[in-house]
């Protein structure tokens, strides 16, 4: 079950931007799965079953957020001093560069829409297939995979003025904790 | 050249362009310096998010909060009840129809506690002019009631021939035919009901089964007394009556009180809409479905019946949003439907072997979703029906049943947590035109 709430966390994390969103997805998916252990198939690995179970979740999550516009839950990335690890092998104007580089980017997701960011991070970051990623949207394949092309797109616009994102230099984000 | 736009640079680098366009962006790169920038824009932009995205680790404090945080409501959780097979509805609809139509029929066999006192029993069959005496001294036939004996001893012959026709044909479980009747009849009823002998013989015409036999006409020349006359004129005239034009009508459910129906046809659901927030329309429908139904029928009188009816079918119920900028798209939710429903029928005009009638009542409808998910899950919802039915005989058993059934529920969300509250609280109407064959009971 660690394992899976490791992967699931990390899932979470990344389509909600946030820890508590992260956290409360992976709950409440951990929770329906829970609720609805008597529906698992063997023939289906339980960690699969309830990591798209935890892409609805966070899925929701993000609709639900994007309506309420009194959510105001602090993203890690905005506090990159406190959130974000430092490489010990980076110089400190290094890391400071970094770091803005990396929240220029969390900034640019915020611009997509719930479906996109989460098309997206399942798509590119997750590496999940299109037709894993249109089932937990609700769409077609077809209709999937444009999702995803529109939101790198629309990323990559939101990006080109400023050129961040073009330095591929990154540190670990510290939600969790670096992996090397 | 081949113009390529920023979807085939993303496509490429998810590599899910095809093999052929793929290569005609590689060559075409390696010409075009821009071209290959803006590749390269969008290559290392994603790099730079899958390298943060790839160094992710989940912190064991993190592990250990999260998991303190689920404790409880996982102790408190009860794990849902085993998805039982997909007989389970049609199991239990079949129960319940053969349990309510089994309450019902036993309910109104007459029994010796509830048998109606002969003076009402005479006064509701429409004879007022039924005497207990003159019944009981005309079937004894002791006593003359001012009729020529010859008259007499041919009534005596006629309720012989009537009792043997319906001991032949009757078995209405509303009354008692002839036939089980003790040889000694009156001292039978008597005892039986402890009536005295004169009134509880005159309630034995009252159970002949005089909606299902022909009856003599009333004895407007014969002048022997009216054995027959009050209660069967009553029936005569409710089950043949002539038209205008000459037909005889014919009460085919009061003559055939019962019967099955088997029918097939469609379920065409409406769309609704309803707003959202902001600019937000939701849209749920469903497409065309073939359905499946079966009703037991009993008409207790023209204007009492009752109908109880299991119906089964598969629609699509789609779910949709869109606002002012984005069409989202839509989910698709293959559901089974089945419902259980009970409705009180009306004996409509009735020509010849063309009856027709009308239904009201409600009763409950299961919505399933037809591949088991995690995410989605079964409702159960109330539904009002109403109908009408047009039936032909065809044979003595057999006719052909025309009917339209329209249903009234609230939409189903099949316990789908992304589904929107707001559409799946409005009624959804269903329209069911039928087509089938029904099987009636007790022949003529």
């Amino acid at each position: 079950m660690e394992r899976h709430l490791a992967m699931v966390l990390r899932m979470t994390l990344r389509v909600t931007g946030n820890v508590e969103d992260a956290e409360e997805a992976a709950q409440e998916a951990f929770l329906q799965a829970y609720k609805k252990l008597s529906r698992f198939r063997e023939d289906a690995a339980f960690g699969t079953w309830v990591y798209r179970i935890a892409m609805n979740c966070s899925l929701n999550l993000l609709k639900r957020r994007a309506r309420n516009v009194t959510w105001n839950a602090e993203s890690l990335d905005e506090a990159p001093g406190s959130q974000h690890a430092v490489s010990p092998q980076m110089t400190p104007e290094a890391a400071l560069l970094d770091a803005e580089a990396q929240l220029e980017r969390e900034r640019a997701m915020s611009f997509l829409t719930p479906k996109e960011r989460t098309a997206f991070v399942l798509r590119h970051l997750e590496e999940q297939p299109v037709d894993v990623i249109a089932d937990a949207l609700g769409i077609s394949a077809n209709s999937a995979r444009q999702v995803v092309f529109r939101a790198i797109t629309k990323l990559r616009r939101t990006l080109a003025p400023s050129g961040a994102g073009v330095d591929a230099t990154v540190a670990p984000t510290h939600f969790l904790k670096e992996s090397r | 050249m081949k113009r390529f736009d920023d979807e085939d640079l993303v496509a490429h680098y998810l590599h899910e362009l095809a093999p052929q366009k793929a290569s005609e962006l590689e060559s075409a790169m390696q010409t075009d310096p821009a071209l290959a920038a803006r590749y390269e824009a969008y290559t290392t932009m994603l790099r730079a998010y899958k390298a943060n995205a790839a160094t992710l680790v989940v912190d064991e404090a993190v592990m250990a909060r999260n998991w303190k945080a689920m404790r409880p409501a996982l102790a408190g959780a009860r794990v849902g009840p085993s998805m039982l097979s997909r007989w389970r509805y049609p199991a239990l609809a079949g129960a319940g129809l053969a349990l309510a139509a089994t309450a019902i029929f036993m309910s109104t066999r007459p029994h010796e506690g509830g048998r109606p006192t002969p003076a009402a029993a005479v006064q509701e069959s429409g004879g007022p002019g039924l005497s207990a005496t003159t019944t009981e001294n005309a079937l004894a036939g002791g006593v003359s009631m001012g009729a020529p004996s010859d008259d007499l001893a041919m009534a005596e012959r006629r309720y012989a021939q009537e009792r043997g026709r319906a001991s032949r044909h009757f078995t209405h479980p509303l009354t008692a035919a002839p036939r089980d009747l003790p040889g000694d009849l009156p001292q039978a009823l008597r005892l039986r009901t402890g009536l005295p002998l004169n009134t509880a013989y005159a309630a034995a015409p009252h159970f002949i089964p005089l909606a299902s036999m022909s009856l003599p006409e009333p004895p407007t020349q014969s002048g022997y007394p009216d054995m027959f006359g009050p209660a069967g004129t009553a029936q005569t005239t409710a089950s043949r009556r002539r038209s205008k034009s000459g037909h005889v009508r014919t009460g085919i459910h009061h003559e055939y009180p019962a019967d099955l129906t088997f029918a097939m046809g469609g379920t065409l659901i409406g769309t609704r809409e309803a707003s959202g927030p902001g600019t937000e329309v939701r849209t749920l429908g469903a497409t065309h479905a073939v359905t499946a139904l079966a009703a037991f029928h009993q008409q207790l009188r023209p204007a009492v019946g009752y109908r109880i009816a299991v119906s089964y079918s598969r629609p699509d119920f789609q779910y949709a949003l869109r606002d002012a900028t984005t069409n989202s798209g839509q989910r698709d939710i293959n559901g089974r439907m089945y419902e259980l429903a009970a409705t009180y029928v009306v004996q409509g005009p009735h020509h010849g072997a063309l009856s027709t009638s009308v239904e009201a009542g409600g009763g409950m409808m299961a919505l399933l979703p037809t591949l088991s998910s995690a995410e989605t899950s079964y409702n159960l919802r109330g539904v009002a029906v109403v109908g009408v039915a047009a039936e032909v005989a065809l044979t003595k058993h057999l006719g052909i049943h025309l009917g339209y059934r329209a249903q009234v529920f609230k939409g189903p969300d099949f316990q789908y947590s992304g589904t929107d509250k707001s559409i799946v609280g409005t009624t959804f109407f269903s329209n069911e035109p039928m087509a089938g064959i029904i099987y009636r009971f007790h022949p003529k």
